[in-house]
């Protein structure tokens, strides 16, 4: 069997999904980031197959400063959970809720 | 054949961002060799020289208009815009923040230099003519926006307000390149000249996946502008940031987002419009009126103006979708019009606050009696708060005026009933600080001190002049956003 | 004749003044100064009235530009002005009666620890009133029209020590913005149709679009808008409410605001507006049953009310329904005539009565009796003995108001009832509403009068001595609208009387395009069914006034306290044979009449279904939209998810 430029896109949306569901399921901010760059990456995937198929080589550029972009955040994303925890000895995000209503 | 490259890439139409770059570079210089624990003073005092300079090269290159990068940027009246007023709210910010972060305990230099860095994001925003640039300047301004609501590192409600606004922004990060490469599968191209015409050719026949890349892309504009249902993270790091960078964000982020939104919806999806009618009419809808529920029920003044900014964010969703230059350049009217009352009532709310090492703080009761008190700013506050909720002759009112006179001019007669309507329900919130503060007795034994910082009542001071100018006579901002636009259509 | 900008920048440059050092003058300099800045703008607008008045009648419409204002599209707005004879009534009325309410407030406001934000507020308000009668388009209109409600919120929560003020000014404001709401939405409806909000341009291409097709619902539409906001500003059914309640400021500010001159600006636009609502003949039916309904109604209300300054804001209510009734009959200038005569008998009966109750306050205060209501007439009477002055000026005014022969407000409101009687369509019914008004207007404002002033005094013992005449600097320029509303109707006498009607002329150019605008000619009646007329509403005002003699005086019955009411009705049966046909007749429906409207209509109905119930209904939702604010990050995050999958099933399902 070939593999098609859908395969690919069937692939990335399953993984964007999976993605998704972790976000939305996790209460463990770590693992909560590790979802958000599933996501991050099925969208890669997706722009590096647009980009063989399209003989283009923009898409594939664009991953370079996606991964980057995913890189730094995450970096901000560690310090504020490291603040976070020194603050109140959790990562749960389910604890907190002090601004609401 | 090397130098015809360069040539053609235009590099001295961003001037002013390079300008700016070096700016930042400067000040982190200043940073190291300035004494530990003193280095904010001096960086400070750079990044204004800078924020200056930057200006300057802003209006040297006031004529280079074109592209510039291949394409890749567009620089036009539009930016020029833009540029100035991103530039003079930063300025402002960096401007009034020196005592105030004494207080607030966040005497680092960081401070500074993540506002500089977010202008530089917000720059890249205005000028993207590609979804690459649009995403890079996106990631730049939030990165360093999650870092300012977190700056008060010893108060919980920072912490947590940042850690909202980046878990939130992380996801939406998510959809927004997933819709960039969708866009990028069926157009071939992520600029946006090539996907309009792309749209132009293909538009009846156009692929389910471009309309997901689309929607998408609207969903991330969504969230950065604070539309509801997108717009869950905006109260909470509102409250929780350290205030002056509440005002920050109630005002250049939004601006810049907007500015792009205007750009990627106008320029690239421009021939989508019909389609995408319904879906932003009930953004626009939901969005005026739910912030503005909420907003009633709210004891906190700077958490109400948290929600009364999504119902800001409505309204200029309604100019957007008239698709017209008239509705285009009543959002650039707002933005700047907004910035002046919203940083004039922060900037109040912040002398005003009780305790800025309290977790929640500005309450409405601290407002008692205030008329009498301190009559002078007071004033000031009334004048915000008039302007707010759009009673003439301040400039809230014009700014309201265009937005709903180019609705029912493009036939959404409906939409601004609602408006109208809610901008009616927004009196009772905003009117409630002017009882606390001329209809309440004093009490004399809860009263804490006022909090002065000369920079503060200065500024202060321009922006209620500015609304009551730009409230008696508003044409000359009017003619200077309608100049600005008429190059995007 | 660009000396008229002059006329705005009095009261500014007063307020300016007493803002930057009112605090550490005198009040004698603060009160002159702001009053004088008045007296000046006066000055301007006799000048302006006169200037005009040398014009020919057909070039009495001057424009004065001041700056160029708004550019935007295809919008073009000058910041002007429009000097028109309509213009020039109500700039005299409103500089006029506010001169005298300012130098009245010297005397009242003496003592009070704000007197110079007193006067800077009342010089705000006259200048956002110019504005408002000046303009030249909607939006500046609309702009004094905001300008006005705030100063008037400001003004009615003066004295803030007291909540319930605090909250009266709030309800103030909050009803009016329903108003604002409509006014606004037709503006935009009126550029979206016109493309033009300036109203020499607007009244001709208005004409131009639906003239041929009149009553469309387009114009309908808009002209209803209009209408709504006018119920607010001038407190008409349904948006009545806050004026009763905005009783609660300072006199002179009921007397200014609440009587003389804001309220009357509801009245003011729909008679500017004159051409759009002649174009819409379901509007005018509609403004014409308004007022005649809240004309009859508020004057049913005021039958019961006990304390003085209440019946008088019933009573302004009722009357300002008579101008808007004239308006939708087409007696335009019969509306604005009444306006004019109204504001001064109105202003006389206010002022009047804050000298009462400055009096009373006087006396109460010298027995040290600090629970006894001054301002309730149960515990006045008699009051004629000590204040022969206030009383006389009392009874002129309430002559006036009730209509009767040679007095100002009988020229006006005859002129209003006789155009009723003459239009078609809805004309017999209102005017068959301003009848029974009449007569209840002059009933109850006799039976104030009695109640005030005859009979014995009723308050607590040794304070009477205590009563005594309020200051000259008070009672001055109440002499002057004394004389205003007694003379103030020759202006404008009837046809039967002489041919040539001042007023009606004077206004003719105005009005004149708005009948054009649909072909329509006013009737005129017979001279002998002119006298019937005359006759009949004459014998209105006396009946009112006999009934309430035979109640107040003849039989000496004594106003009772609300839970007694009932009591009234044995205390005729048992005592008073001969009453029995008229409490039969008249006063126990007119008493039940008068208990079921205002439940219905002000307490129930209005307060608790309308205003509190929608302000109910909005803070529940908020609290319910407040709760999915949860503070949970994992909430927003699927709130976020169902927001994409919305979307996404909205563009990729077309």
């Amino acid at each position: 069997m070939e593999l098609t430029l859908n395969h690919y896109l069937i692939l990335s949306a399953i993984i964007f999904a999976i993605g998704v569901t972790g976000v939305l399921t996790r209460r463990n901010v770590l693992i909560i980031l590790m979802s958000v760059e599933l996501m991050l990456n099925s969208a890669n995937m997706t722009l590096i197959a647009f980009s063989h198929y399209l003989q283009n080589i923009d898409g594939m550029v664009f991953v370079f400063f996606t991964m980057t972009v995913a890189a730094a955040e995450v970096g901000i994303g560690l310090a504020i959970v490291v603040t976070m925890f020194r603050n109140k000895g959790t990562i749960d995000v389910g604890n907190f809720n002090l601004l609401k209503g | 054949m090397f130098d015809n490259l360069i040539a053609g890439m235009h590099v001295g139409r961003i001037l002013p961002e390079i300008v700016l770059v070096g700016v930042v570079l400067l000040a982190i210089l200043t940073d190291v060799i300035s004494p530990r624990g003193k280095s904010t003073g001096p960086v400070r005092l750079v990044s204004l020289a800078g924020l200056i300079g930057v200006l300057v090269a802003t209006i040297l290159k006031k004529d280079d208009f074109g592209q510039a990068f291949g394409g890749m940027v567009m620089i036009d009246g539009f930016t020029f815009f833009f540029r100035v007023v991103l530039t003079f709210i930063t300025f402002i910010i960096i401007y009034v923040s020196e005592k105030y972060i004494g207080l607030a305990k966040i005497r680092i230099a960081e401070y500074y230099l993540m506002l500089l860095l977010a202008l530089f994001g917000m720059m890249l925003m205005v000028m993207a003519n590609d979804l690459l640039i649009l995403f890079l300047g996106i990631e730049t301004m939030s990165i360093c926006l999650y870092t300012l609501v977190g700056m008060s590192r010893h108060k919980a409600s920072s912490n947590e307000g940042a850690l909202k606004y980046f878990l939130l922004g992380a996801f939406t990060t998510g959809f927004f390149v997933y819709g960039i490469a969708l866009i990028y599968g069926s157009t071939g191209s992520t600029n946006l000249t090539d996907i309009m015409v792309y749209f132009r050719t293909v538009n009846t026949a156009m692929p389910v996946i471009a309309w997901a890349g689309v929607g998408l892309i609207l969903i991330a504009f969504a969230f950065k502008t604070s539309l509801v249902p997108f717009h869950w993270w905006s109260p909470d790091a509102y409250e929780g940031a350290p205030t002056t960078i509440t005002a920050f964000m109630s005002t250049a982020p939004k601006a810049a987002a907007f500015a792009a939104f205007i750009r990627v919806f106008y320029v690239g999806f421009g021939d989508l419009s019909s389609g995408l009618e319904p879906v932003l009419w009930w953004i626009a809808v939901l969005t005026m009126t739910v912030g503005n529920l909420i907003a009633l029920r709210q004891d906190s003044v700077k958490r109400m103006l948290a929600f009364s900014s999504i119902t800001h964010a409505g309204y200029l969703v309604v100019a957007l979708l008239t698709w017209e230059q008239m509705g285009a350049s009543a959002i650039l009217f707002y933005l700047v019009v907004y910035a002046i009352m919203n940083i004039g009532a922060f900037l109040v709310a912040i002398a005003v606050n009780r305790d800025e090492s309290d977790e929640k703080g500005y309450s409405y009761e601290d407002y008692r009696g205030l008329g009498f008190r301190k009559p002078i700013l007071a004033f000031a506050m009334m004048i915000f708060m008039l302007s707010l909720t759009g009673i003439p002759p301040t400039a809230g009112f014009f700014g309201k005026y265009y937005i709903f006179s180019a609705a029912v001019k493009s036939g959404f007669v409906g939409l601004a009933v609602i408006g109208v309507l809610n901008s009616a329900v927004s009196v009772y919130y905003y009117l409630r600080v002017i009882i606390m503060m001329y209809l309440k007795e004093r009490d004399e034994e809860k009263e804490a001190p006022i909090f002065w910082a000369g920079e503060m009542v200065s500024i202060m001071f321009i922006c209620v002049v500015l609304v009551i100018v730009i409230g008696i006579k508003p044409d000359w901002l009017l003619s200077i956003a309608q100049a600005s636009v008429s190059g995007l259509m | 004749m660009d000396f008229a900008v002059w006329i705005v920048l009095f009261p500014l440059i007063g307020l300016l003044f007493n803002t930057f050092f009112g605090k550490k003058l005198p009040e004698k300099i603060v009160g002159w100064l702001a009053s004088l800045m008045i007296g000046a703008s006066f000055v301007v607008a006799l000048m302006i009235t006169l200037k005009l008045a040398a014009l020919d009648p057909e070039h009495r419409v001057v424009e004065v530009t001041i700056f160029r204002w708004i550019t935007s599209g295809n919008l073009t707005l000058d910041f002007a002005f429009l000097i028109d004879p309509l213009t020039s009534v109500m700039i005299l009325v409103v500089t006029g009666i506010s001169f005298l309410i300012h130098i009245y407030s010297i005397g009242y406001m003496h003592g009070d620890s704000r007197f110079h934000v007193f006067f800077v507020f009342l010089n705000l308000f006259v200048f956002f009133m110019l504005v408002l009668v000046l303009g030249n388009n909607l939006p500046i209109l609309f702009i004094g029209w905001e300008g006005v409600g705030l100063c008037s919120y400001l003004l009615i929560g003066f004295w803030w020590e007291d909540q319930k003020k605090a909250e009266a000014g709030m309800k103030a404001f909050i009803v009016n913005r329903i108003g604002d709401f409509g006014m606004l939405i037709a503006m935009f409806l009126l550029f979206y149709y016109l493309g033009t909000l300036k109203f020499t341009e607007m009244f001709p291409a208005a004409a131009h679009l639906w003239g041929h097709s009149v009553g469309a619902p387009a114009i309908t539409a808009i002209t209803l808008l209009l209408l709504l906001g006018a119920t607010g500003k001038s407190a008409q059914i349904p948006l009545f409410v806050w004026l009763p309640d905005a009783m609660a400021g300072p006199t002179p500010v009921s007397a200014l605001i609440h009587a003389a001159t804001m309220v009357t600006a509801g009245v003011y636009m729909i008679a500017r507006t004159a051409t759009l609502f002649m174009l819409a003949p379901t509007s005018m039916m509609v403004v014409a049953l308004i007022g005649g309904f809240t004309a009859l109604f508020a004057a049913t209300i005021g039958i019961k009310q006990m304390d003085i300054k209440k019946v008088l804001a019933y009573s302004t209510v009722s009357q300002l329904g008579y101008m808007v009734m004239a308006c939708g009959v087409g007696a335009f200038s019969a509306g604005i005539f009444h306006l004019m005569t109204h504001a001064f008998f109105k202003a006389l009966l206010f002022l009047a009565s804050g000298a009462v109750i400055h009096t009373m306050h006087g006396a109460l205060h010298k027995v040290h009796d600090h629970d006894t209501d001054p301002q309730d007439i149960r515990n006045m009477g008699g009051l004629r003995k000590y204040i022969p002055l206030t009383y006389w000026l009392f009874v002129i005014a309430t002559i006036s108001i009730s209509g009767l022969p040679g007095f100002a407000g009988f020229f006006s409101k005859d002129e209003i009832l006789a155009n009723a009687f003459a239009s078609e369509g809805v004309g017999y019914v209102v005017w068959g509403l301003g009848l029974v008004g009449a007569v209840i207007t002059a009933f109850y404002m006799f039976r104030l009068v009695y109640l005030t002033f005859h009979g014995n005094y009723k308050g607590p013992e040794g304070s009477a001595e205590g009563l005594k005449e309020s200051p000259p600097i008070m009672t001055a320029p109440l002499v002057v609208l004394a004389i205003l509303a007694i003379i103030g109707g020759y202006v404008g006498l009837p046809p039967v009387l002489s041919k040539f009607h001042l007023f009606q002329t004077w206004l003719k150019p105005v009005f004149e395009p708005a009948y054009s605008a649909v072909h329509y000619h006013p009737h005129h009646l017979s001279h002998g069914l002119e006298w019937l007329l005359i006759a009949v509403s004459v014998s209105a005002a006396v009946i009112g006034l006999f009934i309430a003699w035979l109640m107040y005086i003849k039989k000496g019955l004594i106003a009772k306290s609300d839970d007694e009411q009932s009591g009234i009705q044995r205390l005729l049966l048992k005592k008073y044979h001969v009453d029995e046909v008229y409490n039969a007749v008249v006063i126990q429906p007119l008493i039940d009449l008068s208990r079921y409207a205002w439940k219905i209509f002000d307490a129930g109905f209005i307060d608790n279904i309308l205003v509190n119930g929608t302000a109910r209904a909005v803070r529940v939702f908020g609290g319910g939209l407040r709760r999915m604010q949860t503070g949970i990050v994992g909430n927003y995050a699927l709130m976020i998810a169902l927001g994409v999958i919305l979307i996404l099933a909205a563009l990729m399902g077309r």
